[in-house]
């Protein structure tokens, strides 16, 4: 228990906890409204009357907003001092090395794919993908309301990326892993010189074929093994195409923005996925190739 | 909450263009003005609490220099001040009488014509230098023009009448200003002596003023409260290698580091324990940190020191842990002058051998500190050598090598190895030539010609209790006559390097009837102890095969020379870096923190208590254990705390020069290799055997005046074959068999503990002045040089303490200046000597005679030029 206590009284964890309950209480409220427009059959919002200016009245509680901030960080500083450590020594890291806290979820991945996947294809393909949503979302519904069924997916596919994969993967990353990111409970101590028995293979070894040969060259079979997989794994996109082309979202979406929504759905899917292969089988790659591994 | 939330319902009911938000705005205001205040208050009191102890400082020092003015004041001597103002006052009126006056006015009257003749002259010499110029290029030009060379000459007669003028003024000016100046040298003299007189009251009101506290409107002014900072450019390295100052603020808080007033005051006011030792390393120019460690830019005691940061990676050294820090610079030596427990710890590694296995800096030549083993067969019985490698601290509890806990099978398999090289030895003692000693006489011999100065027999433990270590340098003899072939001994003890070349042990010079003699003694030192027998094959090979890889895997040639495994390499880790270690890097095995705690400390203190405390059963130690004291673990995990490999670069670093390998190879020799300094003092250590003897007198002399003692080429004859000094002593130098090598390495010690540089030189190419001969032998008459020292034989009837050398080896042995500085002040050179200092003050006139115009030292020179004509009367 006194770990969980040195964890949560870190100077650096302390944005992680007011993450944590300030995430929890907005979804909350935001849901709350969502789910009372619904109910109800008339929006709250239509009762608040006309339109303002921005100038000034927004844009003055804006002003006091940013004093208020300014004021909280200001006495934030004075209670407690950066928190320094020992020299940065390139021939002794910390253990654990862990990244800055915004950038856990992408550390945690780390864990899953190779540093080229996890740490240049799929950030890219975030950001991208972030900025793709308001061409590929053309549902006009939810503009200046709280709802919630008139967004279903887009909403539930958000909460996915963002709550589960994203910020879910750094409150893991800041308070369940330890030692050589080993897994430890937040109440358990953190021993440097803990054992954990990790053996993992590459999928295509649990199907009898090697990926490697003896002389430590790769195995052309274990190849096309793999990229079978991914292939069959991204023909998904085609396959509900045929299944629900005539579906009314698929409909409305057309060819284009569909396949790009699904791939980069497959895509955001594939994270979950490659970490229950990892938990629950120990697979390490289910594709290797000399320049990257998946 | 409810009416909080009422508030904000009505709120919402409000139009966002009316809703007022003066309140909030307000609020914010206020808080940002507090948080600005606060900020102000936090940078000038809560982040400096330096300020409140340099406070505390000036007003303790103040409190101090109070006390001392108050003493001074009483100490004063008011007779003396009252004849020293009276003759002041004389003075003064000498200088201010009417009959000063005038020649006051005299001689400004006279400067004022010297002025005007100045400057006449100075007018007559330009002239003529114009005048000659066009003399000269009328010349030059070929059409000379007479009127100028008569100018030229009427000029210099001009020049010549004044310059007789300003003569004779200058001569006259300053005769009457040599009585003026007279009358101000005795009224400064008397001056100075009244400030002497006030020197310690001015002194104390000068300080006082500094520390004292002023006040303006309750607020403390002065003395200012500031940072004091020590900033040492690329003293340190970044972990990247790039150069970064040190900044140390030590000194804020220990600012009376260096006030002698502050001697004996509480941390942090209190004076440095070691004025001495900071005048060679003054922390005005390198800081406090780069001994004591700390975080030297850190302004508050916990942060300093690194008790409250637990990242700073150099707290500080806490007590006697401060010597680690010595290793730093001085990491090739082995003696330095303020480092006991430094000198302490360097001597146990040395001793016990560590660098055997471990490779450590500053012992990477040092010799193996075990026997050769490859005569064993000749020497002892496998029996013993079954038990002895079996636990060596069972036969001999002091014994320096430590305890490997072999099984029973391992000791047999390794004894049947060393068995199998002994055999492969081509030495053999006579047989039967030890025969009819008398073990009564043998035991006199032992007890007085110097054996004690090594090894430790029977009951006597003076020479280990004064040597304080828990090991003996030699092998203890008390259970001897158990281990060994007497015949063996017989030939060891008559000449160790006839039985082994490399041997340490000297020959003492012993008769063939003495060598036996005490050979007879040592014999009846035997091991009372009943053994069961054991039934041991020593031919197996499978055994010797099993015996040959467990001394390689064990590094028993680290210490000893084994036939075949001369090439060895370390078998163990090197610890150059191991002050560095971290905790988790260190295997505690099984051990839980309640019984080690996990701290370098810990884990270091037990690992040399008892090596194999960490074993485990995968985790198989092989180091031995040692058996020394706790205060001898102390003192090496301190070194090793030292050793580390971020060490500052040049010009902070101490330079391993010339004179410092000479002296660093002298240690080595004297100290590690043949333990002279079992019998002599050298460096203020060593002459243990003075413990085991009744009067001191009889002593081995002190050898650190030897570099400038004693020539040269006598110091070479007398390594090579010792003659005797002083016939009186019982202790013999025996002959150590040094090669020229070794001889030039002590020759090169004695002089570079001088600065000096071994150079041959003939000290008899001057032959000695007759005249001062002369008065030198009636000087050395009167002071009855001979009433202790002698020139032929050793007169009968004195006690040793009465008993000075042989003066007639002097013109060989001594050199010249040095019997000088002798005569002139014997006790500096070395203290306690029974020798008279003859001359107390150079300056004064010679008490004795008149002759050489009573001049002291030209009357010492006399006694020396005497001293070398001295012949030897047989």
């Amino acid at each position: 228990m006194h770990n969980i206590w040195l964890l949560i009284s870190k100077p650096d964890n302390i944005p992680i906890v007011g993450l944590l309950v300030f995430v929890i209480l907005y979804t909350w409220w935001s849901f709350a409204k969502a789910l009372k427009n619904d109910r109800q059959g008339y929006l709250d919002e239509s009762k608040m009357g006309d339109k303002i200016q921005v100038w000034p009245n927004l844009v003055r509680v804006e002003f006091l907003a940013a004093l208020f901030v300014m004021i909280i960080l200001i006495f934030w500083s004075f209670l407690i001092d950066a928190p320094l450590e020992e020299p940065a020594n390139p021939t002794l890291t910390p253990n654990p090395s862990k990244a800055p806290w915004y950038f856990l979820g992408l550390q945690e991945m780390l864990v899953y794919f190779d540093p080229w996947i996890a740490g240049v294809v799929l950030p890219t393909i975030i950001i991208v993908g972030l900025m793709a949503i308001p061409y590929i979302d053309v549902n006009e519904k939810g503009n200046g309301y709280y709802t919630f069924r008139e967004r279903k997916y887009a909403i539930i596919i958000y909460c996915f990326g963002f709550l589960i994969l994203w910020v879910s993967l750094i409150v893991l990353g800041t308070f369940w892993r330890g030692p050589g990111w080993y897994f430890f409970f937040p109440w358990q101590e953190w021993d440097t010189h803990r054992v954990v028995a990790l053996t993992n293979v590459d999928l295509s070894e649990l199907f009898g074929i090697n990926t490697r040969h003896a002389d430590n060259s790769l195995n052309p079979l274990a190849i096309i093994f793999g990229v079978s997989i991914i292939g069959i794994y991204y023909a998904l996109i085609g396959v509900y195409w045929a299944w629900k082309k005539n579906s009314e979202m698929v409909k409305k979406l057309g060819f284009t923005k569909y396949c790009i929504t699904a791939f980069l759905f497959l895509t955001m899917m594939a994270l979950p996925i490659k970490m229950i292969l990892r938990i629950g089988f120990n697979i390490k790659y289910i594709l290797v190739t000399p320049w990257f591994n998946i | 909450m409810s009416k909080l939330l009422q508030l904000f319902s009505r709120r919402a009911e409000t139009p966002i263009e009316t809703r007022p938000y003066g309140k909030v705005y307000l609020t914010l205001s206020a808080l940002l003005f507090l948080g600005t205040m606060w900020s102000v208050f936090d940078e000038v009191t809560t982040r400096r609490p330096w300020k409140v102890y340099q406070e505390e400082y000036f007003d303790s020092t103040a409190a101090k220099w109070e006390a001392r003015l108050n003493e001074a004041t009483a100490a004063l001597d008011s007779g003396s001040l009252k004849d020293l103002n009276s003759q002041l006052n004389e003075a003064q009126g000498k200088l201010n009488s009417p009959e000063a006056a005038a020649i006051k006015a005299q001689i400004s009257d006279y400067e004022e014509q010297l002025l005007t003749a100045n400057r006449q002259y100075t007018f007559a010499k330009s002239r003529s230098d114009e005048a000659y110029y066009f003399w000269k290029k009328s010349v030059h030009e070929g059409n000379e023009d007479k009127s100028y060379k008569s100018k030229v000459d009427e000029n210099a007669q001009l020049m010549a009448k004044y310059n007789s003028q300003i003569d004779g003024l200058t001569s006259r000016h300053d005769s009457l200003d040599a009585i003026i100046q007279q009358y101000k040298k005795a009224v400064k003299e008397v001056t100075t002596k009244i400030a002497t007189l006030y020197a310690d009251i001015d002194n104390a009101k000068g300080k006082l003023e500094k520390a004292r506290a002023s006040y303006l409107l309750g607020m403390r002014m002065k003395p200012n409260a500031q940072i004091r900072q020590v900033m040492m450019n690329n003293f340190d390295h970044s972990n990247f290698g790039t150069p970064k100052a040190r900044i140390d603020r030590c000194q804020t808080c220990h600012a009376g580091w260096k006030e002698e007033v502050m001697a004996n005051v509480s941390q942090p006011f209190t004076q440095h324990p070691l004025p001495e030792l900071l005048k060679i390393h003054n922390p005005e120019v390198m800081g406090c940190t780069p001994c004591h460690r700390g975080q030297g830019a850190a302004l508050t005691a916990g942060l300093a020191h690194g008790d409250e940061d637990h990242y700073w990676e150099w707290p500080l050294l806490k007590g006697k842990e401060v010597y680690a820090s010595c290793n730093s610079c001085h990491v090739n030596e082995t003696y330095l002058q303020y480092g006991d427990q430094y000198n302490f710890a360097k001597r146990l590694v040395g001793e016990s051998g560590c660098f055997g296995c471990h490779e450590i800096k500053g012992y990477l030549d040092m010799p193996k500190i075990g026997p050769q083993l490859n005569q064993l067969v000749v020497k002892d019985s496998p029996d013993w050598l079954f038990r002895w490698v079996r636990n060596p601290k069972d036969y001999n509890p002091h014994t320096r090598m430590p305890n490997f806990k072999f099984s029973d099978d391992q000791a047999q398999a390794i004894a049947a190895f060393l068995w199998s090289v002994g055999k492969q030895s081509d030495y053999h003692p006579q047989n039967g030539i030890s025969g009819n000693g008398n073990a009564d006489r043998g035991k006199n011999i032992v007890n007085t010609v110097g054996c004690k100065g090594c090894h430790v027999i029977g009951d006597d433990t003076r020479m280990r209790d004064a040597r304080g270590t828990s090991y003996d340098i030699a092998p203890e003899l008390s259970r001897v006559g158990s281990k060994v072939n007497r015949d063996w001994m017989y030939e060891w003890i008559k000449n160790p390097r006839a039985v082994n070349p490399d041997a340490r042990m000297p020959n003492l010079r012993l008769t063939d009837e003495e060598a036996r003699d005490v050979v007879a003694y040592l014999t009846t030192m035997k091991d009372s102890r009943e053994f069961e027998h054991k039934e041991l094959n020593y031919d197996s090979p499978e055994l010797i095969a099993k015996g040959s890889k467990l001394v390689r895997e064990y590094g028993c040639a680290g210490c000893h020379t084994i036939k075949g495994m001369e090439k060895e390499s370390r078998v163990s880790v090197s610890l150059n870096n191991i002050g560095r270690k971290r905790v988790d890097e260190l295997d505690f095995g099984d051990k839980k923190p309640s019984e080690v705690p996990h701290t370098w400390n810990d884990w270091v203190f037990n690992k040399i208590r008892n090596a194999r405390t960490y074993t485990t059963d995968r985790i198989i130690s092989k180091m031995p254990v040692f058996a020394f004291s706790d205060s001898e673990i102390v003192a090496i995990r301190t070194l090793l705390r030292g050793y580390t490999k971020e060490n500052p670069d040049q010009p902070y670093q101490q330079a391993f020069d010339a004179r410092l390998q000479d002296v660093q190879a002298g240690r080595k020799l004297t100290h590690f290799q043949y333990n002279c300094v079992g019998c002599h003092k050298i460096e203020e250590e060593g002459g243990f055997i003075k413990a085991t003897l009744d009067d001191e007198a009889f002593a081995p002399p002190y050898l650190y005046p030897e570099g400038n003692k004693v020539q040269e080429p006598w110091l070479h004859d007398f390594l090579k074959g010792p003659t005797t000094i002083r016939p009186w002593l019982n202790i013999h130098m025996p002959t150590f068999g040094l090669n020229d090598q070794e001889i030039t390495v002590a020759s090169k010690y004695f002089l570079a503990l001088h600065n000096k540089e071994l150079e041959l030189r003939d000290y008899h190419a001057v032959s000695p002045d007759p005249k001062y001969v002369a008065v030198g032998k009636k000087l050395f008459e009167d002071l009855q040089c001979l009433s202790c020292h002698y020139t032929g034989k050793v007169p009968e009837g004195k006690t040793a303490g009465d008993l000075a050398p042989n003066l007639a080896m002097a013109k060989n042995r001594l050199k010249p200046d040095w019997i000088v500085d002798w005569i002139i002040n014997p006790d500096v050179i070395q203290p306690g000597t029974k020798m008279p200092q003859f001359y107390p003050d150079l300056k004064e006139p010679s008490p004795f005679s008149q002759d050489l115009g009573g001049d002291a030292r030209e009357q010492i020179k006399a006694l020396r030029e005497y001293v070398l004509t001295i012949p030897n009367s047989k």
